[in-house]
């Protein structure tokens, strides 16, 4: 009797998280929707699906405006919110710490000295075309594995990464402090904005790469997401239940690490998406890493798309940067979950 | 009284008596008088008052009536000057531009970093001691250099990073020398300041011939004639379109030119522009604004690939003023400052060439260099002022 209550009882919440899983997917292509059809070019929403269902190379006048500016774009802010939100809940679960994300452990940080590097010097590891890209992802991928390096000297865990981390942040955030103190007021400008985030460059060449990395990391993570889970039992249990707890970890932070690089070298820094998703997400379906996982990553686009459609529009034809607008939308809606809950959710 | 304020006083009224008849031919002579019968009074009043003190009083007297005199600067402050300045610290470039075209640059003892890096504007004056960042000096390096003066611009730095930690005898003038609303007072204030009023009356001269005929030949064109400007900043490396509009330098310069600045009506200052606004607003004419390039010999490539920046993307063909060729870039160095009666006749001819068929803008320029810089004479050839300039 109990054995069978147990068990539908847990049928039910998968059921219940695959509704809401369901829910996620179908209020992001609405909204997507909605945001193809908006922008300073005024288009009515016919005209907007016509141009869509036409295709590129259509010949129509509004095809430049639908398929090379907004859908990119919307199909960019898609891409980069559900990377950034993974990536949030990888580094969560593998380092049991709530405050993980790829900011708090150094990787934005590590992002944003690079481009500074690439705006102020004009120093980097790319041809002058993609400099700040380059910069981006490499110093991105330099960052976790310093911070690998150093956990590994003291031992592989949650605690001496997440120290890792953070002394990588200050190292990384010292240096770009720095750079912008010898340079010029324009590049000042120029590393803020990249710090604030944006997807106006967003194109199908940077939609692509982003996509593929996402594409070849997402089903290796989810193939991994049992082992998320036992993780959080502790690594010792983890051990004894058969999970190679140090190679989860080093292949989540590279994993995760990479999906942040993939995005923000295209897009600056775009803060507290993969921070918050992971938790948002959590408050509403659960700890289990099969259904957070893509939970997190619809959470984290919706999060960004509605950040940026509103950002682009609120004010048009003035744009506000994503960074800022993404913070103005999540934090309410994430303090409201957090009041609500009545009990741990972590 | 005190003996000494009683010789104060008997020394100032006997210079001042004495002075008179001479003084008719000064035109500081009215200023001086007022000033210095505000101080003896002032004096009087309060012995223990920091300023004037009696050096400085005593010294007025012998000097005057040329001295003292006294100016206002941009932020609203009121300075009195007891003897001439004889070293000027500079945070503002553009200040080091105008003491330049007044000829007072030799007065100038210390500059912001930055200007180090114009040696081809400013070749002498680019040699002198830095004093640290424009926004971030270095009070030990003024302080070192012992100035009587430091001009900064008009906000920038924060008062606390400045005045705050300079003596009372070090004053800080803050003036901006690129706004169109206070450059012509501005001028005339450091011309008075440095006792240089013809220099800078010839300078407002020419500045003020310039603005006027420009202002005669587009006065009469009908508002729904006027060329539709879209203005920016060129594309950064970090953010999209920059579109520049009202309290912005360039467009002052656009409308005083004749043109309407598309953005006007939906951005105050400047802001980050959806691309496909662009597009259906339809521009007739873009001036894009460059950092870079100007005297700078070797930034003509950047100057150029803001230019391409802008007409190469994506659907600019449907934009008038990409395929009609009239997209500028501008540089900041000919845009603003002393060089902007220039700038200003050239933007006028982009966007009005039959109204300005019988001036060359070019020549205008090439005038400013060789009258009121420093600068070489092959240095409109060499430099990257503005574009297309036809050089290649």
């Amino acid at each position: 009797m109990h054995k069978k209550t147990v068990r539908s009882g847990y049928i039910y919440r998968a059921q219940r998280r695959l509704v809401i899983l369901g829910c996620l997917t179908i209020l992001l292509l609405l909204l997507a929707g909605v945001a193809a059809t908006l922008g300073s070019y005024p288009l009515g929403i016919a005209e907007v699906y016509r141009t869509i269902l036409a295709g590129p190379g259509s010949g129509l006048d509004t095809e430049i405006i639908v398929w090379q500016y907004r859908l990119p774009r919307v199909i960019m802010a898609i891409l980069a919110g559900a990377a950034l939100g993974f990536a949030g809940a990888v580094m969560q679960g593998i380092l049991r710490n709530p405050l993980a994300s790829p900011f708090t452990l150094g990787i934005a940080s590590a992002a944003s000295f690079g481009a500074s590097l690439a705006i102020v010097l004009g120093a980097g590891f790319a041809g002058s075309g993609s400099l700040i890209v380059g910069n981006a992802f490499l110093f991105t991928l330099i960052a976790a594995a310093a911070v690998y390096g150093l956990a590994r000297y003291r031992g592989i865990s949650p605690e001496t990464m997440i120290m890792a981390g953070i002394a990588i942040m200050y190292l990384f955030s010292a240096m770009t402090s720095f750079l912008q103190y010898i340079g010029t007021s324009e590049d000042v400008h120029e590393v803020v904005f990249w710090m604030l985030g944006s997807l106006g460059r967003s194109t199908w060449n940077t939609v692509i790469v982003a996509g593929i990395i996402l594409c070849l990391i997402f089903p290796a993570f989810m193939y991994m997401a049992r082992n998320f889970n036992t993780l959080a039992a502790g690594d010792e249990a983890a051990t004894s239940l058969g999970v190679p707890v140090e190679h989860v970890r080093i292949t989540g932070m590279a994993g995760a690490s990479l999906l942040t690089a993939a995005v923000i070298c295209f897009t600056g820094t775009i803060g507290f998406i993969g921070l918050v998703a992971p938790h948002i997400t959590r408050m509403v379906m659960g700890g289990d890493h099969r259904y957070l996982l893509p939970g997190t990553a619809l959470m984290g686009s919706l999060l960004l798309l509605g950040a940026d459609s509103i950002g682009r529009t609120i004010m048009a034809p003035q744009i506000l940067p994503v960074g800022i607008m993404t913070s103005f939308l999540g934090v309410p809606f994430f303090i409201y979950l957090f009041l609500r809950r009545r009990r741990d959710y972590w | 009284m005190k003996n000494s304020h009683l010789f104060v006083f008997w020394l100032l009224i006997a210079a001042l008596a004495f002075a008179t008849p001479a003084s008719a031919a000064y035109e500081n002579d009215s200023e001086a008088r007022y000033l210095i019968s505000q101080d003896i009074l002032g004096y009087l009043r309060n012995a223990d008052q920091e300023e004037p003190t009696i050096n400085e009083l005593y010294q007025a007297a012998s000097l005057y009536p040329e001295y003292p005199r006294s100016i206002n600067d941009s932020a609203g402050n009121t300075f009195v000057f007891y003897q001439p300045v004889k070293k000027v610290v500079i945070l503002n470039n553009n200040a080091a531009d105008a003491l330049t075209v007044i000829g007072t640059d030799d007065l100038i003892v210390g500059v912001a970093e930055s200007l180090k890096e114009n040696s081809l504007q400013f070749p002498e004056t680019s040699t002198l001691p830095s004093v640290g960042k424009w926004m971030e000096p270095d009070i030990e390096a003024i302080l070192a250099l012992d100035p009587d003066l430091v001009i900064a611009y008009g906000s920038w730095p924060d008062p606390e990073k400045l005045e705050t930690h300079l003596p009372n005898d070090i004053p800080v003038i803050r003036m901006d020398f690129y706004k169109t609303e206070t450059y012509r007072s501005e001028m005339e204030a450091v011309g008075h300041l440095f006792n240089k009023e013809e220099n800078a009356d010839e300078y407002l001269e020419w500045y003020d011939h310039y603005f006027d005929l420009v202002n005669e030949r587009i006065q009469d064109i009908p508002e729904e004639e006027r060329v539709r400007v879209y203005a920016e900043a060129g594309e950064g490396q970090s953010f999209g379109r920059r579109a520049y509009s009202t309290g912005t330098g360039l467009h002052d310069l656009l409308v005083a030119a004749g043109g309407v600045n598309i953005a006007e009506e939906y951005i105050d200052g400047y802001a980050d522009v959806e691309t496909e606004w662009i597009i259906y607003q339809k521009p007739e004419s873009v001036l894009i604004w460059s950092g870079k390039g100007g005297y700078k010999t070797d930034e003509r490539d950047l100057v150029i690939s803001q230019y391409n920046g802008f007409t190469g993307i994506t659907g600019s063909d449907k934009i008038p003023a990409v395929s009609e060729g009239r997209v500028y870039v501008i540089t900041s160095s000919f845009a603003f400052g002393s060089s902007s009666p220039a700038a200003l006749v050239q933007v006028g001819s982009w966007l009005y060439p039959s109204r300005f068929e019988d001036i060359d803008a070019q020549s205008v320029h090439e005038q400013y260099l060789e009258k009121y810089t420093q600068t070489a004479e092959d240095v409109w050839d060499e430099g990257t002022f503005y574009y297309p300039d036809g050089k290649d």
